[in-house]
This record gives C-alpha cells, sequence and structure tokens, in this order.
C-alpha cells in the first residue's frame, strides 16, 4: 500500500467509527445532554467563591437590645443570618452543614447588658469546619460596637460613682459628639471570570470531566470492536495494523474534539463564557483530546469485556474527575490532596483553563500545563497502541 | 405454590452466583462506592474550610497606637487555632502589591492620627483593601477593622466621657486615658462545638452504590433478554417451570443482589472507617427500600426496551441522569439542585441517609420516604413484570 492508500485507509477507518459512535444513544447522552444539564445545575446552584457565611441565630431574649444585635449582625457584608426559634433545629442544621456556625442570643442577655455583666455569645460550630476563626472574626465585628458601648458605661460608672442607666445615657450623649469611624474599603485586581460568571467554572469543568469520561467509555466500542473479530478481519486486508490503529484513534481523538468544540460553542452562546486566547485554547483542547483518546485506546486494550470495560471506565471517570478538581476546585482541599490531585490529568487541565479564561494567559503562559498534559498523552497513547497492536496480532 | 417459589429461589441462586463470579459486580458493586466515598471523605475529612490571610499594616507615621494595633492582632492570640485565619504585619507599601498577586487575601491599614482620634476630635481611620476576586475575606478584614475601631472608639467613650463628667485636670485626664486603654467589649463570642459525628462518606458512599447499582441490577433485569437470545430461557421454560417462577426469580436475583451490594458498602465503610451512619434499623429500611425501587425502575425500562441494546442504553441514561438530578455528585445542595432532588428515588434516599446520619434521626424519621420508595419500586416493578411477561412468553 503505498502513502496515499494507507491515507484513505485510516480516514475511512475514522469515518466508519465515527458514524458508529454518533448512532449510540447513550455516546450522545454522555457527550452532550449531560455535560450540559450539569453546567446548568452547577452554574445556577451557586458561585464559584461563597461571599457570606450563613449563620443561623437564635434569639432567646427576644428583646429590643437582642434585635439591636441581629441588626448589626445583618448588616454585616460576611454575614447572612437566618433566624431561628429552635435550638435543635439550629444544632440538626449546623450538623448537617447547611449553616458555617450558629449564634445563641441567650435569654437574660438584655437585663446582663442593664447590669454592666459581660454577656457571652454562644457561637456553634462543628469541630471539623476550619472556618469558624473567619466567623468569630465576623461576628465579634458586628457585636463590637454593641459591646464597646457597655464596657464604656460600667467604667463611666465605676470612675463617678453614678448608676449604670445614667453612665449609659452618659456614654450615649458624648457618643453623639464623636466622629464615627472612616472604614474606607477599596479592591484591587480586576473580578476573574470565574468569580463574576458561575457557569465559566461550571463549563471548563464538564468539559474537562467529560471528554476524558468519554474517551474511556470509548473503550467499551473498541473493545466490541475486538471480540466481534472486525480488526482481525481488517488487519486481513493489506492495510496493517498501524493504519488501523491510527484510524482507530484518528476516530476518538476526532469525536473528543466535537465534544469539546460543541461544549466551547455552547458555553459562549448560552453561558456567556468568554474564552481568552484562541491558540492557547486550541493547543489545551487538542492535547487533551490526545490525553482522553490515548486513555480510551489503553483501557479498550486491557479490558477483556465490553462490561468490564464500562464497570472500570465509569468508576475511574468519576474518581479521576474527584481528585483532579473537576468536581470541586482543589482550591478547597488540603496541600496533600493537591499534591495527588495532580497525578490527574485534570488537574493540569483545569490549572491551564483557570489561567486562560480567569487571567487572561496566553500559550507561552500554559506551556508547563500542555507541556505535562502531552506527557500524559504520549504515554497513553503509546501504551495504549502497544497493548491494542499485541491483543491484534498475538 | 410451592414448586414455583423453589424454582424461583434456584432461578435467583443461580443468576446470583454468575454475578459473583463476575468480578464487575465487585467493582462496581463495592470497590466503586467505597473508593469514591474515600476520595471524597479524604478530600473533606477536615470539614468545610476557608483560610485567610490579612495583612496589618501601620501607615501612620509612627503612631504609638497603631503599633499596638498591629501588634496585638499579629501576635498570634487573634489567629484560629490552626492558622485558618492569620494575621501578618506589612509594610504599608507592600499592601496593594500583595493583595493584588495574592499573597495576601486582604489587608487593613491604620491611617491619619489613631492618638488623635482617642484623645482629640478625629475620626478612627482604617483603611480596608481586599482583592476583587476575594469578596468574603474582604468582609472579614472589614469586620476586623469594625472590631479595631470599636475598641478604640470603646476608649474614647470611657475616658472622655469620664473627662467630661469629673472635670479632670489635664493630669487626671491623662490618668482616666490610661486606665480605659484596653478595655475589652463587654459582649464577647463564646465558641462552642456541635458534636457530630457526620462523616461526608456516609453521603457519597451510598450515592455512588445507587449509581452503579442501576448498571448491577439493570445488568441482572436484562438477562431476561439475553437468556431468550441465547437459548437458554427456552431450556428453562421447557422444564415444568412457570414463567412466574422465571419472573419471580429474576426479580428476587435483582433485589437480593442490589441488597447485598448496598450492605456490603454500609458495613465496609462503617467496620474499616468507622462511619457513622446513624440508627441502624433506620439504615436498614431505606437501603431495602431504595433497592426495590431501584430495582423497580430497572425492571420497568428493561421490560419496555426493545431489544438488549435498547436496554443497556437506556438503563446507563436513566442512571446517569437521576444520579445528576438526584445529587449524587454534590453534598450540602441548595437551590435548583435541592428542589429537584427530591423527585428522585436517590435523592429522597440520600435526604433519608442524612437524616440519620447527620440529623440523628430514627426510623419513624425516614418512614415516610421509606414507604414512598416502597410505592415507587412496586408500582415501577409491576409494570415492567408485566410487560417481562410478554417477553418470557415469546
Amino acid at each position: 500500500m503505498n502513502l496515499r492508500q494507507r491515507r484513505l485507509a485510516v480516514g475511512q477507518i475514522t469515518r466508519t467509527e465515527l458514524k458508529r459512535y454518533l448512532q449510540d444513544r447513550i455516546a450522545l447522552f454522555t457527550t452532550l445532554l449531560m455535560p450540559v444539564i450539569l453546567i446548568v445545575l452547577i452554574g445556577s446552584a451557586a458561585g464559584s467563591a461563597p461571599d457570606e457565611f450563613l449563620v443561623g441565630v437564635l434569639d432567646e431574649d427576644g428583646s429590643a437590645t437582642s434585635q439591636d444585635l441581629l441588626a448589626s449582625l445583618d448588616d454585616t457584608p460576611a454575614l447572612a443570618v437566618v433566624e431561628y426559634d429552635d435550638a435543635e433545629q439550629l444544632r440538626r442544621d449546623i450538623r448537617l452543614s447547611q449553616l458555617s456556625a450558629g449564634l445563641v442570643l441567650p435569654s437574660g442577655l438584655s437585663s446582663s447588658v442593664d447590669a454592666g455583666r459581660e454577656v457571652q455569645l454562644g457561637l456553634l460550630t462543628t469541630q471539623a469546619d476550619q472556618s469558624a476563626p473567619s466567623v468569630i472574626a465576623a461576628v465579634n465585628g458586628a457585636v463590637a460596637d454593641e459591646g464597646g458601648r457597655l464596657a464604656a458605661a460600667v467604667f463611666v460608672a465605676e470612675q463617678t460613682g453614678r448608676p449604670l442607666a445614667a453612665a449609659e445615657a452618659e456614654v450615649d450623649a458624648y457618643a453623639a459628639t464623636v466622629p464615627p469611624a472612616q472604614l474606607d474599603v477599596t479592591t484591587t485586581g480586576t473580578v476573574r471570570q470565574g468569580d463574576e460568571n458561575a457557569f465559566t467554572g461550571a463549563v471548563t469543568s464538564q468539559l474537562t470531566l467529560f471528554v476524558f469520561a468519554n474517551g474511556l467509555f470509548a473503550a467499551a466500542a473498541l473493545v466490541e470492536t475486538r471480540r466481534l473479530g472486525v480488526s482481525r478481519r481488517a488487519l486481513s486486508t493489506p492495510i496493517g495494523s498501524g493504519a488501523l490503529l491510527a484510524g482507530l484513534a484518528g476516530s476518538r481523538f476526532s469525536l473528543a474534539v466535537l465534544q469539546a468544540g460543541l461544549l466551547l460553542v455552547i458555553g459562549a452562546l448560552w453561558f456567556g463564557v468568554a474564552w481568552g486566547s484562541p491558540p492557547a485554547t486550541a493547543a489545551l483542547v487538542a492535547v487533551y483530546c490526545l490525553v482522553a483518546t490515548g486513555a480510551g485506546m489503553l483501557l479498550g486494550a486491557v479490558a477483556r469485556t465490553a462490561d468490564q470495560a464500562i464497570a472500570i471506565g465509569v468508576p475511574l471517570a468519576i474518581g479521576t474527575a474527584m481528585l483532579g478538581g473537576t468536581m470541586w476546585p482543589l482550591d478547597v482541599v488540603g496541600p496533600v490532596m493537591r499534591v495527588i490531585g495532580h497525578v490527574m490529568p485534570q488537574a493540569w487541565a483545569m490549572d491551564a483553563w483557570s489561567a486562560i479564561v480567569n487571567d487572561g494567559a496566553g500559550l507561552s503562559d500554559v506551556a508547563l500545563e500542555i507541556a505535562v498534559l502531552g506527557g500524559y498523552a504520549a504515554a497513553f497513547l503509546v501504551a495504549g497502541s502497544w497493548a491494542l497492536q499485541r491483543k491484534l496480532t498475538h | 405454590m410451592r414448586g414455583t417459589w423453589r424454582a424461583a429461589w434456584l432461578i435467583a441462586g443461580n443468576d446470583l452466583r454468575r454475578r459473583v463470579r463476575d468480578r464487575s459486580l465487585l467493582i462496581q458493586g463495592v470497590l466503586a462506592p467505597v473508593g469514591l466515598g474515600l476520595i471524597v471523605g479524604v478530600s473533606f475529612g477536615g470539614g468545610p474550610s476557608f483560610s485567610a490571610t490579612i495583612g496589618v499594616a501601620d501607615a501612620t507615621g509612627g503612631s504609638a497606637i497603631a503599633a499596638a494595633v498591629v501588634d496585638s492582632l499579629t501576635s498570634g492570640d487573634a489567629t484560629g487555632d490552626d492558622g485558618d485565619l492569620a494575621f501578618v504585619a506589612v509594610d504599608a507599601a507592600d499592601v496593594r502589591p500583595d493583595v493584588t498577586d495574592g499573597t495576601l487575601d486582604a489587608a487593613l491599614v491604620v491611617v491619619g492620627s489613631p492618638e488623635n482620634a482617642v484623645y482629640g476630635t478625629a475620626p478612627v481611620r482604617i483603611d480596608v483593601v481586599g482583592s476583587a476576586g476575594s469578596v468574603l475575606s474582604t468582609s472579614i478584614a472589614e469586620s476586623v477593622a469594625s472590631s479595631v475601631a470599636a475598641s478604640l472608639r470603646t476608649t474614647k467613650l470611657a475616658a472622655g466621657t469620664t473627662v467630661t463628667l469629673t472635670d479632670a485636670t489635664p493630669g487626671e485626664a491623662e490618668q482616666v486615658f490610661a486606665a480605659a486603654q484596653g478595655l475589652t467589649p463587654a459582649v464577647v463570642v463564646d465558641p462552642q462545638d456541635v458534636q457530630s459525628n457526620f462523616s461526608i462518606i456516609s453521603y457519597f458512599a451510598p450515592a455512588m452504590a445507587m449509581l452503579f447499582l442501576f448498571f448491577t441490577i439493570g445488568t441482572g433485569a436484562r438477562s431476561v433478554i439475553s437468556e431468550r437470545r441465547e437459548g437458554t430461557l427456552s431450556r428453562i421454560r421447557a422444564a415444568p417451570v412457570s414463567d412466574d417462577a422465571v419472573l419471580v426469580g429474576k426479580t428476587l436475583g435483582v433485589v437480593v443482589l442490589g441488597s447485598i451490594s448496598l450492605a456490603t458498602v454500609w458495613a465496609v465503610t462503617a467496620l474499616a472507617f468507622g462511619v457513622d451512619w446513624g440508627d441502624p434499623v433506620g439504615v436498614a429500611a431505606v437501603l431495602f427500600s431504595v433497592v426495590i425501587a431501584i430495582a423497580g425502575i430497572a425492571l420497568f425500562v428493561t421490560g419496555i426496551a426493545r431489544t438488549e441494546n435498547q436496554a443497556d442504553a437506556m438503563t446507563t441514561i436513566v442512571a446517569l441522569g437521576l444520579a445528576v438530578l438526584g445529587g449524587s455528585f454534590f453534598f450540602g445542595a441548595s437551590g435548583l439542585v435541592a428542589r429537584l432532588k427530591v423527585y428522585t428515588p436517590n435523592g429522597q434516599a440520600l435526604n433519608a441517609l442524612t437524616e440519620l446520619s447527620a440529623g440523628e434521626g430514627a426510623l419513624l424519621d425516614v418512614l415516610p420516604t421509606v414507604l414512598l420508595l416502597l410505592l415507587v419500586g412496586v408500582v415501577t416493578g409491576a409494570v415492567g413484570v408485566a410487560a417481562l411477561r410478554k417477553k418470557v412468553a415469546v
């Protein structure tokens, strides 16, 4: 066979495999429908970064003082307040992680304040909740004015011998002459696209998840091709195993590119994602599709049956997606899990996507990530082709 | 009748033996759910995580009060026990660059003259510098700045009111101000721990187990069609075995298979990893009822499918679709996901299991869910079996 015939054969195998795949309803579901459903669900569920802590408040006192404290908690930007009237319900929702913390304004709060006694507000958190110090700082800031006013009144009462109520009135009268504190809040840097448009993270993570997952799922069809003897029959023709493997890889790569391309278009048109540098985006998509192609060929070579390919492929796709930061950002896990996550190609792809869509990175800025992904692609493709060739020719 | 049951148990036992020998059952039924549950457990074992590093700077040009503020915030007492909220002293000139490049999440800068604010008539001035992309850190820095401002204001109010009321001489006033330094607020936050044995593994392990249950049960249900194709069904019917016995046997097989799978996941996570799923009677009831529901749906899908391939495709789509809508991939979902979740059997079961583990509920609390799942299973299963009866008879 000359080079032209070989190229024609590769093209024909690619087209046939593509046609088979596109007739498969599961494939169409996992290629497009499921990622889009997930993008809608994840993108509309929440932004990528929380901008306040949800704190449940149980007002056991029900006094004007407790209502004042509640109002100042409500005014604090870091806190979103939900009122509770049942302590057990409050504790339950904290255990269920539906709240960052619970604050109890105890009964007798108002009388303690009137008597000049220190008031302790119980802040309920679970031990495992690492955001507790930040919530405490925010609540302390909210109650600081009232606590300071009261401490000042107690001081004045002690120093001047006046009753506490009179001292409080004097402090309030004096406070009216003191200028309020000036807190100027300014921000620096620009709002990253991912923080502004929650769909940005959803589209990039689902694209990364499903291109790899579909690569693995395609292994089942590869096993079937092997099992039914289609590959052996193809090998009996003059096209040779190299062209057959190139055709199989070509079809899977084309599908991955098609899926990624459609998700990029849907991301831009439906979800308003701005994709940044075209060369960087194109290079990332191309190299990542090669990774998915290689992984699928490797699984297709080692799995004995199509059922086994699915039995391994689905958990493998979900597990690597979890570890690689496509189900939750690796920023929210500990340093050890972040390192383990970067054993997965997904983590490198997510890093590159974040740089491209959030920081305006160009091709040279994501060269490292693309090089690492290139390494994965080469390793998977070489190992997959070698194993497949052995299976087909032995 | 006795003969029917005997034959049914024989068929169920035979199906079970074949499935246990097949390694894909071990992977999908036990290894995958436990493994994926563990990944989530290790990633989020420390509970929800939020950490912020906040810079504190003195731009007053030599104020003793500002120096004391920087010192007290960064001395360690104010930070969380494991550094999730850390304060670091920085040069005022470095604040913006450090916040911009992400070295700091936010910063507060004491400006103006704090001495003039405490002893004179100027306002307390603190600048908060945050990153545009980190709203929560900025809000926390703002809360800390409020606390600092309130503390300075407390000294001012306490000493100022006293000096005014007592017509103190400059010498006496100095003593009063010295005495009012460092007054602590009278309303303080007292952190308390809410005991919780909840492990995120007790959410994700069953979530993943239910996803894979569709595949394992689906394969079992499809065996009616595959046995018809392979001719083994005709051989069974040639024996004195009724069609009902075949269908009851197949149904029993999938229910026992599903129950073993979920019970094993429960046992492995509880015994090997000490995960507490809550009230054992309630857990057993929820797991059994969700097996019935999933078995019913799988039989329904298989019953209405025309071919084995179609049944396979529909089972996969239903399994993945319900997993997505049922919140199998998100914990603590809100909004759209939480609303859709209650319309899926796996979502209902996950809510009930969370109620038992984190909510410390008992059987009675989850009984409505158990009954609902049984109803779904019986209704869909009855339709499915009726449709399969025609397939057996053909």
